[in-house]
């Protein structure tokens, strides 16, 4: 049956796709869909980014913001102990004094054994959950999978595509009872991906394992952030609250629909099938007055001069949080060629190429991490020193601020491997590729002084 | 000679104190035992009852993943947004009959998670274990690897109705061991020949176990101590904690209490209930110290009972031994004067006796009753004299040369006033003339006492003979009469102290230790002093031992 929708859907979606592919209502999601090359070189191979960019709407002021459904799963584990339960007791209070009584809200907080402080309930009675958060006494050890299972558990209670539906899950370090790959975190992240569940990762301290935290948060679709220091604790739940009380839009399935003798290489930033000619992706929340993207690589055929070609048909459907309604968009993107290399460059667009260079980039440095993990240290700074010039000439060249940034970031990187640093560097690695890939604008924010 | 009741009160307390002990040492080991069994057979319970939880868990699985996706005609499209959609489905593999992949089919481009899949389960396509769970193959007897459980009719799949082979249709679980564990692949024979295995998302059905064990409680809210003392868990085939519960921390490595297998289709798992070593030992501990408490209680009381007890014994032989010494120091003021009372009576009687023949002889007849009774005074007083002396085990024998026959005479001599008065014969046969060595004294006072009793209990038999006879060494004396005897369950307890034949106040006077004095003093002697069976009255016998004069020394 729902095949059949999706038929029927398509045929509509040919009617309206020319007008809607960059006009953006104010109730409604922007899509744009763009080439990196809109003309690329006749007569040869040669691939091009498409970008899907996805913006999300500025929610009308009269309306009410989006009720949510969080849980919050802290850990208390014996490490812990000290300033670091305060500052979380404490962000975590200061974040459920800004919910209200729509919203639902559960605590479970664990340690070798989990305890569901608060079930989910509609937040009525904010004094009596932020009593209990306050008692946390920290002692144990860290059974991070099980504590996140019984968060969906509580979330899952008042399950709603009209609500968020958000684990924020903190931890300071390794999960060692329970399954602890990577892999299992990011089985159980996808799985709850599909219900329109996310987790958001916030790693503390220097004593996690990223790699775990970062599957979980990227399969689900939620954020990850690595917090060094406890005091930025409270900045940080701030920001993940600003996000999930700013969502427009959840549940965002994009089906690019690649045109026949054009292959799709590979889709950057964000987890992907590409069966054949279809690439599907999709993304958990789209925030509010915020762009998200998909970039996928494509391969262009040899092609005579003044072809235009057919690259790919995009359409969206996503949950609108405003009208509570399932909307549908669409869009596509062609090529033109040309023999001339001046007409092809001065019609670059800079902002898919911006795009597919810092993704591109993202991927080259996820590999620098991968071989400083084999102890290739020289490998590893070769790597990153060569993607700092990448990106340092594409920086000059389409005078992009955000690639200059990206570049320093690389040069920063490569004097952090040696053994002293690589705990911690590793750390902001992860959380910078993560940043990146999912276009995150949770940010490291201001420490208190104390902190300092 | 005061050692001995000492150590049987010593015994009086230990005995008990010891038997109780070892009672109780007993009774605290089945106590722990009862104890830890009682504690095994409550979280045995309790073990068992989430293993059903977790069995109802997979079958409500089994039945959204029936419905879900076991109805549906599948295709690669289809299984492609099923996937996309399903939470708990992470690939769906279908198989035709032999075994050959049906989907995800290698020769069409496949996306990348099809393509891990397909590597990943390379051994699982080759060793066509589905096709053999499906029951497809047929030498499946060699390893039956069905680990599922097969549906029964009643919730068999609609599909099957339409062929009409009821038992076409099966499903059941498979158990996949790769990579980080196991995974779980619920397969469904299908009636078009296929299998189709539905290969979870382990993350996920791990984590929707784990969400439906029980949470650890808040401890204000729990009220049941043995819950709040325990720890459950939930472990996988190499012994890793998956999950766990319960407000005891158990230290590392400790072993559970009692531990359950996990039912089909986790069956390499197991539930463990572990109870902190403290909470049976220390309950056990309790009832030792109860128990040690008991005995203690029990000993102290005996204790004191028996120092209670052992003062009052104690000051009573004191006070028996004052008492027999002031007897004896009594009898022995007793005996000076009643010596010159006789020596000056027996004078009187010689002045008198010529007196006598002038006058009348009255005054001599009076004189000899002042004799007689106190001849039986002297009597009285040496015997409880020996008595005393005996009883301090301090008679000394004084042998010298002396005629037995001489010494009858001598005893005779002295009752005969009193037997003539009485009416009794005396018959005398006497056959030991000869000079012996002997305790005259001793002789004397055996006889004396002998003759006495006649005088005080047989009179009524009017005769009393004595034989005397020598035989080597030793020489018997037999006095007997024709009295009323003694009754023959009498016959050893006469010679006990303070016993008589008859206590009644009326009868005849008597202290009761004459036949005892006498035995000891024949016993003293080298012989015995023995009752002999007689058809008339009583017959005793005095075996001494008498050394002929020029012999023995």
């Amino acid at each position: 049956m729902r095949w059949i929708s999706r038929t029927l859907a398509a045929v509509v979606a040919v009617t309206v796709s020319v007008s809607v592919s960059t006009v953006s209502y104010a109730s409604q999601v922007g899509l744009s869909v763009a080439m990196s090359n809109p003309i690329l070189k006749s007569d040869q191979q040669q691939t091009a980014f498409l970008k899907v960019g996805l913006s999300g709407f500025k929610m009308p002021a009269a309306n009410r913001r989006v009720p949510v459904n969080v849980a919050l799963v802290l850990d208390k584990s014996g490490s812990m102990n000290g300033r670091k339960i305060e500052e979380a007791r404490q962000a975590a209070i200061q974040a459920i004094r800004r919910l209200d009584a729509n919203d639902i809200v559960s605590v479970i907080v664990y340690d070798s054994t989990v305890e569901v402080l608060v079930p989910a309930t509609k937040l009525t009675d904010k004094d009596a959950v932020c009593r209990k958060i306050a008692s946390v006494q920290p002692g144990g050890r860290t059974a991070l999978f099980a504590g996140v299972s019984k968060g969906a558990a509580e979330i899952r209670k008042f399950l709603d595509s009209e609500r968020v539906n958000r684990i924020v899950l903190l931890s300071d370090g390794l999960a060692n009872i329970g399954p602890s790959a990577p892999s299992e975190l990011g089985s159980l992240g996808s799985s709850f991906k599909k219900e329109g569940i996310s987790v958001t990762t916030m790693g503390l301290g220097l004593d996690y394992n990223e790699d775990l935290m970062v599957h979980l948060a990227s399969h689900s679709g939620g954020n990850h952030v690595f917090i060094e220091d406890e005091t930025q604790l409270a900045g940080f739940f701030k920001q993940e609250f600003d996000t999930v009380l700013s969502v427009v839009a959840q549940e965002v399935a994009i089906t690019i629909d690649v045109a026949k003798g054009i292959r799709p290489v590979r889709v950057m930033g964000n987890q992907a099938e590409i069966n054949g000619q279809q690439v599907v992706t999709s993304l958990a929340q789209l925030y509010s007055e915020q762009e998200k993207f998909v970039v996928l690589e494509v391969e262009v055929p040899a092609s005579p001069e003044g072809n235009v070609r057919d690259v790919a048909q995009v359409s969206v459907d996503y949950d609108n949080m405003l009208t509570h309604r399932t909307d549908r968009l669409s869009g596509k993107a062609s090529v033109n060629f040309s023999s001339s290399d001046a007409v092809v460059s001065s019609n670059l667009n800079a902002e898919v190429l911006e795009a597919g260079v810092l993704l591109f980039a993202n991927e080259r440095n996820k590999l620098a991490t991968v071989l400083r993990d084999k102890g290739d240290i020289d490998a590893a700074r070769r790597l990153l020193l060569s993607n700092a010039d990448y990106l340092k000439k594409y920086a000059v060249e389409l005078n992009s601020r955000e690639l200059g940034l990206a570049c320093e970031l690389n040069g920063a990187q490569s004097k952090n491997l040696d053994a002293a640093d690589w705990q911690r560097g590793r750390k902001l690695m992860r959380f910078g590729q993560y940043q990146t890939d999912t276009q995150q604008i949770l940010q490291v924010p201001e420490s208190k002084p104390s902190g300092q | 000679m005061r050692a001995k009741p000492l150590i049987l009160l010593l015994l009086i307390v230990c005995l008990p104190v010891v038997g109780l002990a070892w009672l109780a040492v007993r009774v605290a080991r089945d106590d722990k035992a009862a104890l830890q069994q009682r504690f095994e057979e409550v979280f045995m319970v309790q073990l068992r009852d989430i293993d059903g939880n977790i069995s109802r868990h997979f079958e409500s699985l089994a039945t959204q993943l029936r419905l879900t996706v076991g109805l549906v005609e599948l295709n690669a499209d289809r299984i492609r947004i099923l996937i996309r959609e399903h939470p708990h489905v992470r690939q769906i593999i279908v198989l035709d009959r032999t075994g050959v992949v049906l989907h995800p089919d290698p020769s069409q481009p496949l996306n990348s998670s099809e393509r891990d899949f397909l590597s990943e389960a390379q051994e699982l396509i080759r060793d066509r274990d589905l096709i053999r769970a499906a029951g497809l193959v047929a030498e499946n007897a060699s390893g039956n690897r069905q680990l599922g459980n097969t549906i029964s009719e009643s919730s068999r799949s609609p599909l099957a109705g339409k062929s009409g082979h009821t038992e076409d249709t099966v499903e059941g679980w498979h158990t996949w061991y790769w990579g980080r564990g196991v995974h779980l692949i619920f397969w469904q024979r299908r009636t078009d020949g296929t299998v189709v295995g539905i290969v979870l998302e382990r993350g996920r059905w791990m984590a929707d176990l784990i969400a439906g064990l029980p949470e650890t409680v808040d401890s204000k809210y729990q009220n049941v101590p043995v819950a709040a003392m325990s720890r459950f868990r939930l472990v996988d085939s190499m012994g890793n904690s998956m999950y766990e519960w319960g407000r005891f921390e158990p230290p590392h490595e400790s072993a559970p209490l009692v531990e359950q297998a996990v039912s089909s289709p986790l069956n390499s798992w197991r539930l463990q209930a572990l109870v902190p070593n403290s909470l049976l030992a220390g309950v056990s501990r309790g009832t030792a110290f109860q128990l040690a408490s008991g005995i203690g209680a029990v000993a102290g009381a005996l204790a004191v009972l028996v120092v209670v007890f052992w003062r009052e014994y104690s000051r009573e032989i004191q006070q028996a031994a004052q008492r027999v010494s002031f007897v004896n120091q009594v009898s022995h003021e007793l005996k000076t004067p009643l010596t010159n009372i006789r020596m000056y009576a027996d004078l009187l009687a010689e002045d008198l006796e010529g007196l006598d023949e002038a006058g009348n002889g009255r005054p001599a007849d009076r004189l000899r009753v002042i004799v007689s009774e106190s001849q039986r005074l002297t009597r009285l007083i040496s015997n409880v004299l020996t008595f005393g002396r005996q009883q301090r085990e301090a008679v000394v024998l004084r042998l010298q040369p002396a005629s037995i026959d001489e010494i009858v005479r001598r005893v005779v001599e002295q009752f005969a006033p009193t037997f003539e008065r009485l009416g009794v014969r005396m018959e005398l046969e006497l056959a030991a003339e000869s000079l012996v060595l002997v305790d005259d004294d001793a002789v004397e006072q055996i006889l004396v006492n002998l003759v006495s009793n006649v005088e005080k209990y047989a009179a009524t038999g009017g005769v009393l003979r004595i034989a005397t006879s020598v035989g080597g060494s030793r020489t018997k004396i037999s006095v007997s009469d024709a009295g009323p005897g003694i009754p023959s369950t009498m016959c050893d307890a006469v010679f006990e102290p303070f016993v008589r034949v008859s206590s009644r106040l009326e009868d005849a006077a008597g202290t009761g230790i004459g036949l005892s004095i006498a035995r000891d003093l024949a016993r003293v002697h080298g012989g015995d002093l023995s009752l002999l069976e007689s058809t008339v009255g009583a017959s005793f016998c005095v075996d001494l031992s008498t050394p002929e004069v020029g012999s023995a020394t």
